[in-house]
């Protein structure tokens, strides 16, 4: 099997708002960040691949299987963690425990109370006497208990503290060692991507705009500060600038296959690599100004 | 069917209410034994000097009666209501889509919970029912008259189970707002249409009256007894219908 995710052509019409077109493909074995602003459609193609909604179009599969006709059976191998804790808040982790031993075949009790032992999560304390980084953690010890082979992650690490995010990001780290499992991971704190992603999905108004390796889309995409009156002279396809009194920034993209895009700009331009923080915002946003 | 999840989606429901069915247990057993009190008090207590012919004991009795039902019915309605908001409100709902059990198997977990406190309403209105009876000491009335005391709280916690059905397969189509707008507004119509027609049909009732009129109008339901399991059946499958080809077009979550 090539890939643990594949989505081609996802419509979604909502009024107002609509997945256009969405196709991304998830290969097994890598972690792929799936990024964009807030309401730019993360969420709702997450939905769709859970099963949640009725889509107007496209088809998804799991495994290689549909995700709709064998959605029992996928999701035995998968585990959703969302952005916020969503089992009641009377309830406590060894009750957790008890609820979801019924519910999954291949529920491991040691493997989760290890985790509620590894995050020092009172096991009879009632969850909304839990901090947030605790409700997150609980969350994930749940997801990791079942032995599942796809990680969903809907904006895992919003509101964690930097200490929590970052063993947050081990346990990721440590769950794809093995080498069968994959993760989708939705998040705008694109610093977070930048450490454990390999593919990188970019999302904006219901449009994937960019699906690569992470790697070839930092290469290929970088910023050139420059002179403002200077900005028409690159010769490289742009994809956003910002112009400010003191000069400009320009993103772009396939600078690398492109040695002479700033040779008319001669010696007065800095050459920077772009994270993919300012990959978001240039897409996002196109030609702005802060003059 | 997958028994194993749905008593794990059970458990997980029983959980929830844990704590509003201590609640409730409290509030029966306090209404209980204030009542037992009241009673025992008609015949051993202060009371037995102005209980001529045990009237007292039997109107008080017929009012005790009365809480059970209305007890219990509140109990299954506040539960499923409860499971509905709770479940919408932690994004259980959600989370639920994204575990290895069926449409099906998450229909038949809100049904089976409704069934079980279907039974629940049922058990607490007959034993609460027959204790005020026996304390009443009114067994020399016979069978007859227990049944006949037993039919009022009976149809009252069937028309609370009908009622508890429709909202559960409602839930299955509308948001958690829009469901209590529709129950709401349609409380709100029948109460308006009864008001309506009264002023029209019914200008000329006064006093004792309109006492009788409502006891004419009881006293059709409880002819029909008979019809209650049909309407109890009929609404559990349509309901649970509904609900499934509801799921099958879900869209709210």
């Amino acid at each position: 099997m090539e890939h643990a995710i594949e989505v081609k052509n996802l419509v979604k019409n909502y009024d107002g708002f609509s997945l256009k077109d969405v196709s991304f493909n998830l290969p097994c074995g890598t972690v792929m960040g799936f990024i964009g602003q807030n309401g730019a459609g993360k969420t709702t193609t997450i939905k769709a691949i859970l099963n949640l909604f009725k889509r107007n179009g496209g088809d998804i599969k799991i495994f290689g299987l549909d995700n709709i006709k064998d959605e029992e059976k996928i999701k035995e191998d998968i585990s959703v963690v969302f952005d916020e804790i969503c089992f009641h808040d009377t309830l406590n982790a060894y009750q957790l425990n008890k609820v979801f031993s019924y519910i999954y075949k291949n529920w491991s009790e040691k493997t989760y109370l290890d985790f509620i032992e590894k995050f020092e999560l009172p096991l009879k304390k009632k969850i909304k006497t839990f901090s947030r980084g605790m409700k997150m953690k609980l969350q994930i010890a749940v997801a990791l208990s079942h032995e599942a082979k796809l990680l969903i992650l809907d904006e895992p690490t919003s509101g964690l503290d930097p200490v929590v995010r970052i063993e947050v990001l081990d346990v990721f780290r440590e769950y794809m060692q093995d080498e069968s499992r994959s993760i989708l991971i939705s998040s705008h704190l694109t610093a977070d991507l930048e450490k454990i992603a390999d593919y990188i999905t970019f999302i904006d108004k219901g449009k994937i705009l960019l699906s690569e390796s992470k790697d070839k889309i930092l290469e290929s995409h970088r910023i050139i500060k420059c002179g403002k009156d200077k900005v028409s002279e690159i010769k490289a396809e742009i994809i956003g600038s910002r112009i400010t009194e003191f000069g400009a920034e320009v993103l772009v993209k396939d600078f690398a296959n492109n040695p002479g895009a700033t040779l008319a700009l001669g010696d007065s331009f800095i050459c920077e690599g772009a994270a993919l923080d300012d990959i978001m915002r240039f897409y996002c946003k196109g030609g702005e100004t802060g003059l | 069917m997958n028994k194993s999840a749905l008593k794990g989606l059970l458990l997980y429901d029983f959980y929830c209410v844990k704590k509003v069915i201590v609640i409730f247990v409290r509030i029966f057993l306090i209404t209980f034994v204030v009542g037992g009190l009241l009673l025992l008090s008609t015949d051993y207590g202060n009371l037995k000097v102005i209980n001529e012919d045990k009237a007292l004991t039997k109107a008080l009795a017929g009012i005790m009666v009365l809480f059970a039902p209305m007890i219990c019915g509140t109990g299954i309605y506040t539960f499923t209501n409860e499971k509905f908001l709770s479940n919408q409100k932690t994004g259980w709902n959600k989370y639920l889509f994204s575990l290895p059990v069926s449409d099906k198997l998450r229909v038949a977990t809100t049904y089976a919970y409704a069934l079980f406190l279907t039974f629940f309403t049922f058990f607490g209105t007959i034993v609460f029912t027959g204790s005020f009876y026996f304390i009443a000491g009114d067994l020399s009335l016979g069978a007859t008259f227990a049944f006949a005391v037993m039919k009022l709280p009976i149809a009252i916690s069937c028309i609370v189970a009908v009622f508890s059905y429709i909202n559960i397969a409602i839930s299955f189509i509308f948001k958690n707002a829009m469901r209590t707008l529709l129950f709401t507004s349609g409380w709100g119509v029948l109460i308006l249409y009864s008001a309506i027609y009264a002023q029209i049909n019914e200008k000329s009732l006064e006093n004792m009256e309109l006492v009788d009129k409502l006891n004419e109008m009881l006293s059709f339901v409880l002819e029909r007894m008979w019809l209650m399991p049909i309407l109890l059946i009929t609404s559990f499958v349509l309901s649970y219908i509904v609900s499934l080809i509801a799921i099958k077009w879900r869209d709210k979550l």
